[in-house]
């Protein structure tokens, strides 16, 4: 089944064209990489898919649905999540407190804000559903030590478990990651690995962007290369590897060092 | 401070204090200054409560106008009891607030200021040169009748101490329902949350316009009151009570007080009437650079506001104890 069809999709920025034409397809289940040399347009195709940039042209469907124009919460409450590039927290907050922000749209249907004005034994009741739920989420990212300290205090690697925690928290079907292992010590990114292969085995579809080349191979199961906004290349991880023009995107053709000596 | 002490002990004196004063000093202007003082920390409050999300309101002062002018217009010009004006005064401003806070508060920051000061020099003007039969113009109203009699009882600011209890009684209710909101529903985090990242709220699903809204039209709402508890007390507004200089003491309070603190504004507020009541106002036209200058100190010496002192004075107290444990 396909979840994710982008098609044609376009974004201008002044003359600069950040994404441009880029078309592909995920289907549920996958686990798909997003890769590219520096200003390639990964993070502004995260942006369109998830509404915090408008398209200049093309299409976005998420299950069959025309998403091109929706704002970005609207967009969370159909079944995308997402992460940042640089670690996003709530910085004053705990790190309880960060996922139980981010358990909003869970919330907002057990728990309405209008419903918590009179405190009714079930109003509690569903409270600490949504407690418990926060509870095991950092349970399942391995936060559970650091729950009560704020998140501008975590170390760098715990803070990305924690954006990963609150895209968890959205209950989406697609995640999208931006470069999350970006930081972490080698430890870090193992225990990561084997968190996002069993989110992926719990049903859901994962995009990610990612530089660190090993967790990409070992990850995706398909991966998408940008250069210069244009999709060059895509294909399983060994082919990707070995296309020429995907090489000259990352280490150059030689040309233009041949025109300087 | 054991959390006994601090959750009943000190609010029940307190309370205690705020109920039995009338005793004490009987009636008069002691009783009226402390009313005033209320209403200045109710005005504290609201002004936190906005700047939850980030949103320094420069408009504060003239939202308590528009409480001010309403009230005192439906009286005078309509007839209407103080009882029926006094809601409405609150729901104007907060009517006024969602129109203006509608297109604006996607604003953030400095742009969000410029448009409140804006705002705020709007309203002025409207009570200034607009309707100036309604209004009054320049001089304002005069004469604001005092709240009608419940059951016998009066409401004479002047020559009776009831009026000090519907004052007492409508702050510490207001400030119940800011720190209930804030604290025991999702609304507060969710503000919150807008402040400090606001596209890390949007992916997750939080419709941030809707709740900026609502938090903007809430503390809106109460300055109206406040302004219209006012307006009955002291029986005379004008154009130039409600400038953008009464946001700017608001913010004083605020930021004196500790912006991230529910009783720092409070607190901030009532300390800095009291000093400004006795002290500066010996210093005529110096005032405001009186207060310019407790607001910069605070900044430089306590930036998380005044209510961090005792926590900062603590290791100065104590640091002989814990030499001393050390070398145990």
């Amino acid at each position: 089944m396909t979840l994710l069809e982008v098609k044609e999709l376009t974004k201008h920025f002044g003359g600069l064209t950040a994404v441009d034409r880029v078309s592909f397809m995920v289907e549920k289940g996958e686990i798909v990489g997003l890769i590219g040399p520096n200003g390639a347009g990964k993070t502004t195709l995260f942006d369109l898919l998830t509404g915090f940039v408008r398209a200049s042209k093309g299409e976005v469907f998420f299950k069959s649905l025309d998403i091109t124009r929706f704002v970005p919460s609207k967009i969370a409450s159909l079944g995308i999540g997402r992460t940042f590039q640089l670690a996003t927290y709530f910085g004053e907050m705990t790190v309880l407190q960060n996922v139980l922000v981010a358990l909003h749209l869970r919330a907002i249907k057990e728990v309405p804000i209008q419903s918590q004005l009179i405190k009714t034994p079930r109003v509690r009741e569903k409270e600490q559903q949504i407690f418990k739920a926060a509870h095991d989420i950092l349970a399942f990212v391995g936060l559970t030590p650091s729950t009560n300290q704020k998140a501008k205090n975590l170390p760098h690697g715990f803070q990305k478990l924690l954006s990963i925690a609150m895209a968890l928290a959205t209950n989406p079907e697609l995640l999208l990651l931006d470069e999350v292992v970006s930081g972490m010590n080698a430890k870090e990114i193992k225990d990561t690995i084997t968190i996002l292969r069993e989110i992926n085995k719990q049903g859901k579809t994962i995009i990610m962007i990612e530089h660190n080349m090993r967790v990409a191979m070992s990850l995706c199961e398909r991966i998408i290369v940008l250069n210069s906004g244009r999709k060059i290349a895509e294909g399983l991880p060994k082919e990707i590897v070995s296309n020429d023009e995907v090489i000259a995107a990352y280490l150059g053709t030689g040309k233009e060092h041949a025109y300087r000596s | 401070m054991p959390t006994r002490v601090k959750t009943i002990i000190v609010p029940t004196m307190l309370g205690l204090a705020m109920i039995l004063v009338p005793v004490v000093l009987g009636h008069g202007y002691y009783i009226q200054i402390l009313s005033w003082v209320y209403l200045n920390c109710l005005m504290a409050a609201s002004m936190r409560f906005i700047m939850l999300t980030g949103h320094v309101n420069f408009a504060h002062g003239g939202f308590v106008g528009i409480g001010a002018y309403t009230s005192a217009v439906l009286v005078m010009k309509v007839g209407m009891p103080f009882w029926v004006a006094f809601p409405i005064a609150g729901i104007a401003s907060a009517t006024v607030a969602l129109a203006f806070g509608l297109p604006t508060l996607k604003l953030r920051g400095a742009y969000f200021f410029m448009a409140s000061f804006a705002f705020a020099e709007v309203i002025r003007i409207i009570f200034h040169y607009f309707f100036t039969d309604l209004f009054g113009g320049i001089n304002g109203l005069v004469g604001i009748p005092w709240p009608e009699p419940i059951l016998g009882i009066l409401f004479n600011p002047n020559s009776g101490v009831n009026y000090y209890y519907l004052v007492l009684v409508v702050s510490v209710f207001s400030l119940f329902v800011f720190y209930y909101l804030e604290r025991k529903t999702r609304l507060g985090p969710i503000l919150e949350s807008i402040q400090q990242a606001e596209s890390l709220a949007q992916s997750v699903g939080i419709r941030i316009m809707a709740y900026k809204v609502t938090g903007f039209v809430v503390g809106c709402f109460f300055a109206g009151v406040t302004g219209s508890l006012y307006a009955h007390m002291i029986g005379v507004i004008s154009p130039f009570d409600f400038t953008f200089m009464l946001s700017v003491y608001c913010l004083i309070y605020v930021v004196v007080g500790g912006r991230l603190y529910f009783a720092g504004p409070i607190i901030a507020a009532a300390v800095l009437t009291f000093i400004s009541l006795f002290w500066l106002k010996a210093l005529g036209f110096w005032e405001t650079v009186a207060y310019g200058a407790i607001m910069l100190i605070t900044i430089l010496f306590l930036p998380e506001g005044m209510v961090t002192l005792p926590r900062m004075l603590k290791p100065l107290v104590h640091n002989s104890e814990q030499v001393s444990d050390l070398q145990e």
